[in-house]
């Protein structure tokens, strides 16, 4: 190991670096300085009087030995007491509950996302108890009906108003409900089994929908319009296996069912958002539902998007949702419906580009120009 | 030796010191407080004046650390002691100035260096301590001290040569 000369002499150094080491090397702080510092070690408890402590002797002061050694710091009593100077109580205070606004406002977000990131974990108010066997419509020659109608007055909300949240006509209690299907993508996804059913005979359950004889089981209702069925409902029959086959692209009517319980449950909630749902979840819907399609679980893809219809009515990627319902429904084999869907998909996205492919999909190649 | 004679003679190597790792300017007097205080307690462990040196010298690091982590959630206030404010009043006002833009070559040119060259160049080229009072103060191998003082003088003089052409200064033309 060379070692080199601790101390280069000035030959090596160049007119520049010499001027600046020298000028480094000379730098004191000012005479106010040191003793502006003296005088607050003193005060702390250093050196009696200033005078300077014996440093064979007892320090004395109030330092015991072992003990840290606290920074009362004439330096910061002065920053506080310039702060307080310049900006007063009365200012103080409005920063102070500026800063406990921050601090709600982060917690809020903080909340929000981990309920998003645990979708289990949403609150159970808005669950109400529904009775499954009384579910209404579900026969396949009204599941065409229903997903028309339920397109139809889909379109129709959209073409009234471009966001769900600001429609006039919605009850609180409905837009509670959008948001709590916001938070909550778990829990919505195992009630739109619930809703919807399995569409396909190859689920293992005969075609009966998983809870299809349980009573009493907890289902979040989400609704996109207030419509009163309460009627048809009491009168309707109850569900055979054959209906559960076909999925039911509208559970709000079931919703309606519950509104009473709904809007009791609601009651408890917090004020509604009335922000735009984020497309975070919608986009995140549709690539499960794509994944699912690609993969050719064409009921599972149908669950997501079902989901994403709910839950996001009138979301940006709602043309490119109802594309690849008709894909599933064709995919199921449930083929009416997806020749319902896209008479309703032409005349509701009457300029899309989508359309060749969506009528390619019912129609086959020949439907292509 | 009393406490105010090892306060007079160790002040202004801890106020640079504790400059040079990054203190800023408003902080200085709250951190040269600490570590006087800390050395007001431990002084009469030290036997040899040049060992209580290198001690201060990582008082100061240390401290110097804290005060950069605690820097992020301070409201930044103005620059209490600026270079200019050493200067003695009494000196020829174009020998200050010129001494202040030294200074500030000094500062800028030190700051472009990693933290350990910076180290052990302040300590060997600023303070004149040995490389065995150096490896002690950063507690580091002696051969890391060469090591890194030599690589320190190249990297020293690239960075003196870049920010005085930057500032324009009428000296920056850097070494020939």
């Amino acid at each position: 190991m060379r070692r080199p000369p601790e101390f280069l002499p000035e030959s090596e150094l160049n007119d520049l670096e010499r001027r600046v080491i020298l000028a480094g090397r000379s730098v004191r702080p000012s005479k106010a300085l040191v003793e502006e510092v003296w005088a607050g070690i003193c005060a702390v408890g250093g050196p009696s009087g200033g005078q300077g402590g014996s440093s064979s002797g007892s320090p004395g002061g109030s330092l015991e030995p072992g003990e840290l050694p606290r920074v009362p710091s004439g330096g910061v009593r002065e920053l506080a007491g310039r702060f307080l100077r310049l900006f007063g109580p009365q200012d103080i205070m409005p920063l102070a509950g500026a800063a406990a606004l921050l601090a709600t406002s982060a917690g809020i977000l903080i909340l929000e996302e981990s309920s998003r990131e645990r979708p289990r974990a949403a609150p159970s108010a808005v669950s109400v108890m529904a009775a499954a066997p009384s579910a209404p419509v579900g026969r396949p020659d009204r599941a065409v009906e229903e997903l028309s109608v339920q397109t139809s007055s889909s379109a129709r909300s959209r073409a009234v108003s471009p966001g769900v949240a600001n429609d006039p006509g919605r009850p609180m209690r409905l837009e509670n409900e959008i948001d709590t299907a916001r938070r909550g993508e778990s829990a919505i996804r195992s009630n739109v089994t619930a809703l919807v059913g399995n569409p396909g005979p190859s689920n293992g359950n005969n075609g009966k929908a998983p809870n299809a004889d349980r009573t009493g089981e907890e289902v979040t209702t989400y609704t996109s319009e207030p419509r009163d069925v309460s009627a048809r409902v009491s009168g309707a029959p109850s569900l055979t296996a054959e209906d559960r086959r076909v999925p039911m692209l509208v559970p709000n009517e079931r919703a309606s069912d519950n509104a009473g319980q709904v809007a009791s449950a609601s009651s408890a909630l917090t004020p509604p958002d009335t922000s735009p749902p984020s497309p975070r979840g919608e986009i995140r819907l549709l690539q499960h539902g794509r994944q699912a399609l690609n993969a050719g679980r064409a009921s599972e893809a149908i669950e997501y998007l079902q989901e994403a219809r709910m839950v996001y009515p009138s979301g940006v990627l709602s043309e490119e949702r109802d594309t690849l319902m008709i894909e599933a429904l064709e995919l199921s084999g449930h083929r009416r419906a997806a020749l319902e869907l896209e008479r309703v998909f032409e005349t509701t996205y009457a300029r899309s580009a989508q359309i060749p492919h969506v009528r390619s999909l019912v129609l086959g190649n020949a439907a292509l120009p | 030796m009393n406490f105010r004679d090892y306060y007079d003679e160790h002040v202004a190597f801890v106020w640079r010191t504790l400059k040079r790792l990054g203190v800023p300017d408003s902080h200085v007097k709250d951190a040269m407080q600490e570590v006087h205080i800390v050395a007001f307690r431990a002084l009469p462990e030290f036997e040899n004046p040049d060992e209580a040196k290198t001690w201060i010298y990582r008082v100061c690091f240390r401290t110097a650390k804290d005060y950069r982590r605690r820097a992020h959630v301070r409201r930044e206030v103005l620059d209490e002691e600026p270079v200019l404010r050493t200067l003695d009043p009494g000196a020829n006002a174009e020998i200050q100035l010129q001494h202040a833009e030294n200074l500030v070559l000094l500062d800028q040119a030190l700051a472009m260096l990693e933290d350990g060259q910076r180290a052990v160049y302040i300590l060997s080229t600023l303070e004149e301590m040995t490389g065995e009072e150096i490896a002690r103060a950063l507690d580091l191998p002696l051969g890391t001290v060469y090591s890194r003082l030599r690589l320190a003088r190249g990297a020293f003089r690239r960075a003196l040569t870049l920010v005085a052409a930057r500032d324009r200064s009428p000296s920056g033309v850097g070494p020939t």
